[in-house]
């Protein structure tokens, strides 16, 4: 069996000895993106608020919206878009994680699972480094936050969950399959329409006129429950049923345990490839 | 040189082998595998050994050249032993596991060209296992060995690439540990910063670490090495004191070179025979000198033609 535990154990604890290199590399993933542009920071907040303000105009002003949305619209949106490129970044990166760092891994002996690692934590200090624009926002438009904030570090977990599942398939999967990159792309983009990221959770889960796979979808989709807990912080309304929670969680926990075997099954593979 | 402060075994290859498809690429793409199935690798089926059935046990304080023709398994070798592939078959032991390896291969990995060269040791440096406090201890020697104190402040990326590799090299050779892999690195920079290299290698040897060494230059590996093994298509075929071994192998260089100049010989007089048949009017010669490089022999006489040429060179 790969996922033997004598042998997990034996990983994880190679993993929690070497975590400064997790630092080491994440650090420098900032540096890279920070040092070279006294705009770093900017630009990394620049994409969800540009993306915020179109989405807004558009369904404040063109489209009704009805109640897909909870008020103010703005807030809503930046709750839901800041995880979201997180996790967009993460999908569309991870195909990288392993190619693009081609001769470190080639050279440098050090448990392969860090290669996935840094590219979600790389993605979740700038997520970080984006809530402050959020909280700005909140305290301008009055909206205040209710005692489920304290959720947020749970959400963040669960996220780190799912997440660490979709890398540990795709790195070593797009290395073995070059047009892979490509397809996540897509996927990407199908997924921002198919999360709640500009709707809520509640207006689809309760709805009487979606087609029941469909809701289902959203139901067992990890990312519904993230960032509806991530909303209910400031929209009450837009907690996740518990049983969505529930299902949501299983989901990403499966996730890793399939990533993780799909990483150990092709880690010789693409270690000749690269 | 390379005497054994304590005995026993560092690295032990038992039955080590590793397995690579023809082209090297198992690459393929999802239409590819959709429409082929699983098994339907691009470029047929054909998977070879890049190495098979090696087995040798190397000692504390040995220094050993790894000797071949190019392709024939040696940088493989030098993987499995740093850990950084895994074996198809058979093992790769290291003494204390695979992070007392200080592998000397590709060593401006782990660089980025944005950051300065200032960030790019500390960084690089803790990639390959030194900690803040080794780092800032060992700083100025890093600096001072690659020369490159007066651009530190310089991005990575403005630098010649010779410079990155004494930097790669000052600062993998800083690391600190009991054995040493080396892969062609010594061939890197100007005369000058070679001989500060063999200098430092000798350095490591006279501190009883234990040493592979691969190169293309029987000198390099005479100087630096007592034993030799000799691979060629991925199997051991000698394993001995380095002269002999560097022997054997000088013998089926030659041995493949004028198997090739023959081969040379008689393509080029078909050619003659073929142009005088038809007048003269195809500049065949250019066409029957280009085809033998690309037999499969012709890697060897390549090799044995840069070893003497480098031989002549070094010394």
């Amino acid at each position: 069996m790969v996922l033997a535990r004598t042998e997990t154990w034996a990983r994880t604890r190679t993993l929690i000895a070497r975590r400064r290199i997790l630092w080491l590399l994440i650090s420098r993933d900032l540096k890279v993106k920070y040092s070279d542009s006294t705009l770093g920071y900017v630009w990394t907040v620049l994409e969800p608020l540009t993306m915020a303000a179109v989405y807004w105009f558009v369904f404040s002003r063109i489209f009704p919206r009805g109640t897909a949305a909870s008020e103010p619209y703005l807030v809503f949106l930046l709750l839901g878009m800041l995880p979201w490129q997180w996790a967009s970044a993460v999908i569309s990166g991870s195909p990288r994680s392993i190619s693009g760092e081609a001769r470190l891994v080639r050279s440098v002996d050090v448990p392969r699972e860090i290669w996935v690692l840094r590219t979600v934590g790389s993605k979740f200090v700038e997520f970080l480094f984006s809530l402050p624009v959020l909280f700005a926002f909140m305290i301008i438009l009055h909206t205040g936050a209710n005692w489920y904030i304290l959720m947020w570090p749970l959400a963040m977990a669960l996220m780190w969950v799912t997440l660490l599942g979709f890398a540990f398939i795709l790195a070593p999967v797009c290395v073995m399959f070059s047009d892979m990159e490509r397809l996540m792309r897509i996927m990407v983009r199908i997924l921002f329409y198919m999360c709640p990221v500009l709707y809520g959770s509640e207006k689809v889960l309760q709805s009487k006129h979606i087609n029941p796979v469909i809701k289902a979808f959203y139901e067992y989709n990890p990312f519904t429950t993230v960032l509806s807990m991530f909303r209910g912080a400031v929209f009450r309304n837009e907690l996740p049923p518990v049983s969505t929670a529930v299902h949501g969680t299983i989901v990403a926990f499966a996730l890793l345990i399939i990533g993780l075997v799909v990483f150990r099954r092709l880690e010789p593979d693409v270690l000749k490839e690269i | 040189m390379g005497r054994a402060s304590q005995s026993g075994p560092m690295i032990i290859a038992d039955d080590l082998g590793i397995q690579f498809h023809v082209n090297r690429r198992r690459r393929m793409k999802v239409r590819e595998f959709l429409a082929k199935g699983k098994t339907g690798a691009p470029g047929g089926q054909e998977e070879f050994w890049a190495l098979r059935n090696v087995s040798f046990q190397i000692d504390r304080g040995e220094a050993v050249g790894i000797i071949g023709g190019n392709g024939h398994g040696k940088s493989t070798l030098l993987r499995l032993i740093s850990g950084v592939m895994i074996p198809d078959e058979g093992s790769a032991w290291v003494k204390g596991g695979s992070s007392k390896v200080a592998p000397l291969i590709e060593v401006t990995g782990g660089f980025e060209g944005e950051l300065t060269v200032r960030d790019n040791i500390w960084l690089a440096a803790g990639l390959k296992g030194l900690s803040r406090k080794q780092i800032g201890a060992k700083f100025d020697e890093i600096v001072e060995f690659a020369e490159i104190a007066h651009r530190l402040d310089t991005p990575f990326r403005h630098l010649s690439s010779g410079m990155k590799a004494k930097v790669g090299f000052s600062v993998v050779t800083s690391v600190d540990r009991p054995i040493v892999l080396v892969d062609e690195v010594l061939s890197v920079g100007d005369r000058a910063f070679k001989n500060k290299c063999f200098i430092r290698m000798e350095e490591l040897l006279g501190q009883g670490k234990t040493v592979l060494l691969v190169s293309h230059s029987a000198v390099q590996v005479e100087r630096f090495c007592k034993r030799g093994i000799y691979l060629r298509d991925g199997r051991l075929i000698d394993d001995g004191p380095v002269s002999e071994v560097l022997t054997r192998y000088g013998r089926d260089a030659d041995k493949l070179a004028e198997d090739d100049r023959s081969a040379l010989r008689a393509r080029r007089r078909a050619a003659r025979m073929l142009r005088n048949g038809r007048g003269g009017e195809e500049p065949d010669d250019e066409i029957a000198l280009g085809a033998p490089r690309r037999r499969p022999t012709a890697a060897g006489a390549a090799d044995a033609e840069r070893a003497r040429r480098e031989a002549d060179l070094d010394d």
